[in-house]
């Protein structure tokens, strides 16, 4: 790919225009806002926006859509670290150290590290954005039905990183999460399956009900075992903000590595933040030298997670840019956006129209660094949520999360969806069963399920899985993945 | 070669070790009261499980797809059941001692269901401030003040839902009676 530096500064030069800025904060603004309600995400803000972008230039209109985008990616790890809420299903793999630490009085550390991570992971995939997007793009064309199984299969084997001490539990957790997704219309035949009957099951089992079940209603759950006085609620301290420089070193390769398996996840369609976040985190865990301290607030796991989230944004737009076929439901929200200004995405789109190309990868860029200072400007204030009584919390929240949760397909199925999931997090985490891989089944079952049953059917064998090169190499990683786990395991245990 | 030889003699070390552990840890007193808990879910597990595998059989087959959308359901389940027979029969799934389940959570749990059931009955506007409310007092011990605090909490709340979610976005609760 060559550089037309001329481009790349007229480009430069527009996104610098004081309008184009102000849009850039005010869309990272309202994406951060939408990102730490429950319920909404970026998809929804974006689409939102689409309309009101009609009147503006390709190059505003993009730019306020592209901020809204990063926003709504980073809000999520607000309330996932401080209530254990996560905003989207993709900062759910944050709260698994970014709570603990919140109760260890580190929140603003646990916040400072993931704001500086979403900064690391816009930017490391943006530069992959630039530099690599026609060969990443290429390489996402090779994966067929037995590369996706493989794929699933290897994320599937974070689960032996993310379960602790005890392997079986979260093999029945998964499969539980697995069987939960099975619910509803199947992915290949399109027909009602575990519906009993009931028109609103059809519909299937909702990922963000399930999460916000699982996490903050089973946290509801739990908090009210005991009545609360005024004088009785618990002050959280918060530490330090800004995360140290020795930190920062420290995480270096952390940010490097989650930034690259964000950025590759972000590549393959369908797979999104959530799949990320959970691959990034067991490799962090599975890297660690104190793996031990990962899910008791360990703050390479917090890092992990929010890099390679916001590093799917690059990956997304890797393949809805260079090939135009959206990667998660924002980018296919955001090619709408670019159609709707005469734009077609694809190759053409480098040759016609390079300069609105480089305006989304300075907009990225833009976005990703004003988001980072709109939040350590504004976290002292966020972080005072925790110290909020829960007794005047969790009505809110419960409020909202209804609301939320209600609003995703205006069904009241989703809502007792979310009731059930909480009672169900509760009961399996008194009996100490690891809740994030129930999570990873639901994500992947759906993948994994239509994947196998499309290559069975189009290659009459398993052959493939072992026959293509990338297949058996994700194969492989898998069972590396999987032995690397169970040695740290024992040598957890060992220490102990 | 050398590699895979070294895996597999590591893995029968690493199976022995994990076998030697458990019966060892069968000594435990703590892990006993654990043992139970692992087998009554895996027992729970089994249930339900077989009730879901027995439902696959009526899932509707096409003789065009040789796996059909039971396949999977029924992969699941067997590993389901193979992971719930060994939490029965093994036990001492870990060292860890779990809580029990409180009676204020599953009080909670049911006034939540009820609260789902009534919801297009009642309406959201009118359910959820007085669900709130309750659910605000519950929280605290029960005075004058409370009830106050709770009564602005679950309107405010229900007020700042009405703003986002209809006024923002357009989004239209159940209206229940207000219909």
């Amino acid at each position: 790919m060559s550089f037309d530096y001329s481009i790349i500064l007229s480009s430069l030069q527009n996104v610098l225009q004081l309008q184009i800025l102000l849009f850039l904060t005010i869309g990272v603004i309202g994406g951060l806002l939408v990102g730490i309600t429950p319920g909404l995400g970026p998809t929804l803000a974006v689409a939102l926006l689409i309309p009101i972008t009609y009147t503006m230039t390709p190059e505003v209109g993009l730019s306020l859509l592209i901020a809204v985008y990063v926003g709504g990616m980073s809000g999520g790890f607000v309330t996932a670290i401080l209530i254990r809420m996560p905003g989207t299903p993709a900062s759910m793999a944050t709260l698994l150290d970014g709570f603990p630490m919140t109760q260890k009085g580190q929140a603003g550390k646990a916040i400072g590290n993931a704001i500086v991570a979403n900064f690391a992971g816009t930017v490391i995939s943006g530069v992959c954005l630039i530099t690599f997007a026609p060969i990443l793009a290429s390489f996402a064309l090779r994966f067929h039905f037995a590369e996706y199984t493989a794929v699933c299969i290897f994320a599937l084997t974070t689960v032996a990183a993310i379960t602790g001490s005890t392997p079986s539990r979260g093999i029945i957790t998964a499969v539980l999460g697995m069987l939960a997704a099975t619910v509803g219309l199947t992915p290949v035949d399109g027909l009602p399956r575990f519906s009993f009957g009931i028109p609103s099951m059809e519909g299937g089992i909702g990922l963000l009900p399930a999460l916000i079940g699982l996490f903050a209603i089973s946290q509801m759950l739990k908090d009210s075992n005991r009545q609360m006085s005024s004088s009785q609620h618990d002050i959280v301290a918060m530490g330090g903000i800004l995360p140290k420089r020795k930190e920062i070193k420290r995480n270096l390769f952390n940010y490097f590595r989650s930034g690259l398996i964000g950025t590759w996840v972000g590549v393959m369609p369908a797979m999104g933040g959530g799949p990320a976040a959970l691959i990034s985190y067991a490799q962090a865990r599975n890297a660690s030298k104190a793996p031990e301290k990962f899910g008791k607030g360990a703050v390479e796991g917090v890092i992990a997670s929010e890099t390679a989230n916001n590093a799917t944004i690059g990956g997304g737009l890797i393949i809805a840019l260079t090939l135009g076929i959206p990667g998660d439901p924002t980018s296919a929200v955001l090619l709408g956006g670019l159609m709707i200004h005469g734009l077609q995405p694809g190759p053409q789109l480098f040759i016609n129209n390079p300069e609105v190309l480089y305006g989304i990868y300075f907009s990225l860029f833009f976005s990703s660094f004003i988001m980072m200072l709109v939040l350590f400007l504004s976290v002292r204030y966020l972080v005072k949520v925790v110290n909020i009584p829960k007794y005047y919390m969790q009505p809110i929240l419960l409020i909202l999360c209804v609301a939320g949760v209600y609003s995703l397909n205006n069904r009241i199925f989703d809502v007792g969806v979310m009731f059930a999931f909480g009672l169900m997090g509760y009961v399996l985490e008194r009996f100490r069963y690891p809740l994030p891989p129930l999570v990873l089944g639901i994500v992947l079952g759906p993948l994994l399920e239509a994947n196998f049953r499309k290559m069975l059917a189009s290659e009459g064998s398993l052959l493939p899985l072992v026959q293509r090169p990338i297949s058996l190499t994700f194969l492989v990683l898998a069972v590396v993945s999987l032995i690397w786990a169970h040695r740290l395991r024992k040598a957890t245990m060992l220490k102990k | 070669m050398r590699l895979f030889l070294y895996l597999q003699i590591h893995f029968e070390i690493t199976v022995v070790n994990v076998f030697m552990e458990n019966s060892n840890s069968k000594k435990d007193s703590d892990e006993l009261k654990e043992t139970n808990q692992d087998r009554w879910l895996g027992i729970f597990l089994l249930l339900i499980g077989g009730g879901l595998f027995w439902r696959t059989f009526y899932f509707r087959t096409f003789d065009w797809d040789t796996l059909g959308m039971a396949f999977w359901p029924r992969v699941l389940l067997a590993i389901l059941a193979l992971c719930s027979v060994a939490h029965i029969i093994k036990g001492n799934i870990g060292n860890d001692v779990s809580e029990p389940i409180q009676k204020r959570g599953i009080i909670l749990f049911f006034g939540a269901i009820s609260y789902v059931f009534l919801l297009d009955i009642v309406g959201f506007y009118l359910l959820t401030p007085i669900a709130a409310c309750f659910y605000s007092i519950w929280l605290r011990p029960f005075n004058k003040h409370t009830v106050i605090t709770a009564f602005i909490l679950a309107v405010g709340g229900t007020f700042v839902a009405y703003l986002i979610f209809e006024l923002g976005m357009g989004v239209y609760m159940p209206r229940g009676i207000f219909e």
